[in-house]
């Protein structure tokens, strides 16, 4: 059962051509969460405010290098985010700075929980057909990982 | 004396700035410039495939203008099958092209230039970033992100996707409207409208403000150089029309279509960079800018109303042709009220409810087209064999284009922060700032996230005297 007082938005982020960048893009086409809004943002960043309504939950998925084994799933609570650890540098503003302008100019429609669900990824240089065996193993737990949030499960 | 300079393969990072300064024996500065490493690989990697293909391959080149791309190359492909296509495909094309403007200019403006503006030169990089020109000025900001997100819908609805847009192909437009999109996109360039009375006068404040504070800049950061932007009807004009090149007084020194560019502009290798440098060839080489202010420079007028005056106040604080550097983001910001007024002009004219393609072979021969891109001239050159494949592709942007003014940026930004001035974060600030008022296409990776990864070696008389890094 979903949690009467939670709204969930979950933003799916990565370049869909690129080997363990497009798991975000595979993960999202996988999501059939039904109490859950789904979005897909190639490139995150400052393009995710926009998509905020006023959700009290939010959920980014990634691919990231925090330097564990590739395939492995972080589930990463806001206040406990790296500072320097905001998925892939060429995205731009990180999420970390994303949530502090939103803060700042939208305080009405920002979440009081943020949750970044990230794939350790080792291969970003190539196209899609060399993802690392390890990251698309991680594809289906990392799904499930994600409707656990959603439904509040431990 | 021999100079040695050492490009570092580890510094080969998208978006990483490597900066050499090199003064004589006796401590003046003799060349200073900026090394890119970033390797324009898609002219090998277009070989080969499906003509047809280009306008949603190319795109894939850039996050930041992939639209540039996208419609250039289905102006070359137009070119190459010899069709021009219907008036409503081009109304189209540029109706998405205006969103791709307003978002790009938008960004360029209060993301990467707004915190050197909002902030100062001088304050803390720690705090010289997006996250500190919204706490500074978040009514602003606000209105900067709405800006933005507006060029991008529009952008979106009309190329079929907002980041790498598709609907742009050989022979017209495969986007076809009606008068709910109409609505919408009619809804948004109102509310653009309706932000620009607030945004205008305030980033005009912000420049002023910065002059005040370094009037240096209005003396020392001066780059007199030729210009080259588009022209059709004798306006502004960003994805069709004729090159129009003027020299550093404003005098029309060359129009040509853009098929003939490779008699005009003469491209080459330098061994320190990937990136090729480009020069006009017309009685020598010379120099040139592109990009909004260079467009300004060259064609002098827009053709509608509100960009026209603004245009007019522009000419009054800067004069023509305008050299000063940081007077680019003005030009920014006057293109994008035009952008916003000329969306209106397109979405209320009859003619875009036309058809909107033509069939197209590719019979073999070359193509070649242009856009003026955010940061300027993009021309997309190919190829084709009789069975529509790319034999051969050479692509010149924009910042390839500035790359020499951008050198001699840099040069005055040392000349007037590190001879004799043993500041370190003075220099690096001043060469960032410099370098960032060309807005190439390497700060967008870095600078939104609070500085420009950058590394300057200061050579003298041929050794290393520091190196200086963030």
């Amino acid at each position: 059962m979903l949690p009467a007082d939670r709204r969930t938005i979950v933003v799916c982020i990565g370049n869909e051509l690129i080997a363990d960048d497009a798991v975000g893009f595979e993960i999202c086409q996988l999501l059939a969460c039904k109490d859950a809004r789904v979005e897909y943002c190639s490139l995150g960043g400052i393009d995710i405010l926009p998509l905020l309504q006023g959700e009290s939950d939010l959920i980014v998925v990634d691919a990231v290098q925090l330097g564990a084994p590739p395939g492995t799933i972080h589930v990463i609570p806001w206040e406990s985010l790296p500072a320097t650890a905001t998925s892939i540098s060429a995205h731009g503003l990180g999420l970390r700075e994303t949530i502090e302008i939103g803060n700042v100019l939208f305080p009405g429609t920002m979440p009081e929980r943020i949750t970044l669900v990230g794939i350790e990824g080792r291969c970003f240089n190539r196209t899609i057909e060399f993802m690392s065996e390890e990251v698309h193993r991680a594809i289906g737990p990392a799904v499930k990982t994600i409707e656990d949030l959603v439904y509040g499960r431990p | 004396m021999k100079k040695s300079i050492k490009i570092d393969p580890v510094t080969r990072i998208e978006g990483h700035a490597k900066v050499f300064i090199n003064l004589d024996d006796d401590g003046r500065l003799e060349n200073a410039g900026l090394v890119v490493n970033e390797l324009r690989g898609f002219e090998k990697i277009l070989i080969g495939m499906e003509a047809d293909r280009m306008p949603h391959v190319t795109a894939r080149i850039c996050g930041v203008c992939p639209t540039a791309h996208h419609i250039a190359a289905s102006n070359a492909l137009d070119h190459a099958a010899g069709v021009t296509p219907p008036p409503a495909a081009m109304l189209l094309r540029e109706l998405m092209y205006m969103g791709h403007i307003i978002h790009s200019h938008s960004l360029s403006i209060f993301v990467l230039q707004g915190p050197d503006l909002v902030l100062g030169l001088d304050s803390d990089p720690a705090e010289r970033n997006v996250v500190g020109i919204v706490k500074a000025n978040p009514e602003l900001a606000k209105i900067a992100l709405r800006l933005r997100t507006i060029g991008q819908k529009i952008n979106e609805m009309v190329g079929g996707r907002g980041t790498h847009p598709v609907t742009s192909v050989a022979g017209g437009i495969t986007f076809t409207l009606d008068q709910e999109k109409k609505k919408n996109i009619q809804e948004w360039i109102n509310e653009a409208r309706g932000l620009l009375p607030t945004v205008v006068p305030a980033v005009k404040g912000l420049l002023l403000n910065a002059l005040d504070k370094h009037p240096s800049m209005l003396t020392d950061w001066v780059a007199p150089s030729w210009a080259l932007g588009t022209v059709l009807d004798d306006k502004v004009s960003l994805i069709e029309g004729k090159l129009r090149s003027i020299d550093e007084t404003g005098t029309i020194r060359a129009e040509f279509g853009v098929e003939e560019y490779d008699r005009y502009l003469q491209e080459s290798v330098v061994e320190w960079s990937y990136m090729k440098k480009v020069h006009i060839n017309l009685d020598g080489l010379h120099e040139y800018r592109v990009g909004p202010m260079a467009r300004m420079n060259a064609i002098r007028r827009f053709g509608t109303e509100l960009a026209d005056a603004e245009y007019a106040e522009f000419t009054k604080l800067g004069g023509w042709p305008c050299h000063l550097t940081v007077f680019q983001t003005y030009a920014r910001m006057i293109e994008m009220i035009w952008a916003i007024e000329r969306a209106d002009e397109i979405i209320n004219n009859q003619a875009i409810w036309g058809e909107t393609r033509v069939p197209v072979s590719f019979k073999g021969g070359r193509g070649v087209g242009h856009v003026e891109a955010p940061r300027g001239t993009l021309i997309h050159d190919y190829e084709i064999d009789e069975k529509g494949i790319i034999r051969a592709a050479n692509l010149i942007v924009a910042t390839q284009q500035n790359y020499n003014i951008i050198n001699r940026s840099i040069a005055q930004a040392a000349q007037s922060h590190v001879i004799d001035k043993p500041d370190d974060t003075a220099l690096l600030n001043a060469v960032e700032f410099s370098i960032r008022c060309y807005d190439p296409c390497l700060s967008c990776a870095t600078h939104a996230i609070g500085r420009m990864p950058m590394e300057i070696a200061v050579t003298r008389g041929g050794s290393t005297l520091k190196t200086i890094r963030r």
